[in-house]
């Protein structure tokens, strides 16, 4: 398969990936690029921090600041109630999801 | 001699000595963003983010020396950050031509060979007044309109709608 036939669809994930590392608990930016690095997920900062604040005007995740022991405060991320029942809605979505292509397949 | 240009970040309190060049491709990088982040309601928020970020790389990269940041710092800084991508394509890179307008008979919406659909879709006229022009123009002139209306219908290439 072209690879550039799952680009679009890796886009679209990526966000629920982030509110999938998101909801494991207070995470800041390097975490979550941490965990994405060794996937197909892998991102940088330029893409991140845009779709970070455009998911916290969506009222999906908040931050605090914290300081931190090496350099400047940081901004750790976590899920409001907004965010967790669209995780919620998103995993149920997958779950029939690939029940459906693997039906479908049969 | 190299000119030096002193900077700070957000978030930091270090100041950081660019060279010239250094400082440019940074500024070169911060503009670009800008410019991506324009419709962005909290573009000042995630050009901090983006400035923060490039000073904890550097006081990383620089650690306790006292240099001069050259140009391939910055350059190894900025790759790590990866270009401002917003998701949705920067206006910037969209086509700044409209595609140009050819002559050419219209049939959707044809009353007879689709000349004046044409017509009127090459000069962005209503395509009433068009047809009254060559009405009027033909009875003018007593049929070389009618005459000229032939011609282009033979002459000119088809197309389905105003789009094609």
């Amino acid at each position: 398969m072209h690879p550039s036939k799952l680009a679009p669809l890796r886009k679209g994930l990526l966000e629920f990936l982030i509110l999938d590392i998101v909801s494991t608990g207070d995470v800041y930016v390097a975490d979550i690029l941490g965990r994405l690095a060794p996937t197909d997920f892998a991102t940088r900062e330029g893409t991140l921090y845009p779709l970070l604040s455009k998911m916290r005007s969506e009222g999906l995740l908040d931050y605090d600041w914290r300081e931190s022991a090496a350099g400047p405060p940081r901004k750790y991320y976590r899920l409001t109630g907004l965010g967790r029942a669209n995780l919620a809605e998103f995993r149920a979505y997958w779950t029939s999801l690939t029940t459906l292509i693997e039906e479908l397949g049969r | 001699m190299d000119k030096t240009i002193v900077i700070g970040l957000t978030g930091h309190g270090e100041r950081y000595r660019l060279r010239q060049d250094a400082y440019d491709r940074l500024a070169d990088y911060l503009d670009r963003a800008a410019t991506r982040l324009q419709s962005d309601p909290d573009r000042a928020e995630v050009l901090g983010d983006l400035e923060r970020s490039v000073g904890d790389k550097l006081a990383a990269l620089l650690g306790t020396e006292d240099r001069l940041v050259t140009a391939s710092d910055i350059e190894g800084v900025l790759e790590e950050i990866g270009a401002v991508d917003t998701g949705h394509e920067p206006v910037a890179d969209q086509p700044a031509t409209p595609p140009r307008r050819r002559l050419q008979r219209i049939r959707e919406g044809q009353k007879v060979a689709g000349v004046c659909t044409g017509l009127a879709a090459y000069a962005q006229l209503d395509v009433d007044w068009v047809r009254t022009g060559f009405i009027f123009a033909t009875l003018l002139t007593v049929g070389f309109f009618g005459l000229v209306y032939v011609g282009m219908a033979f002459v000119l290439p088809v197309a389905e709608t105003r789009e094609a």
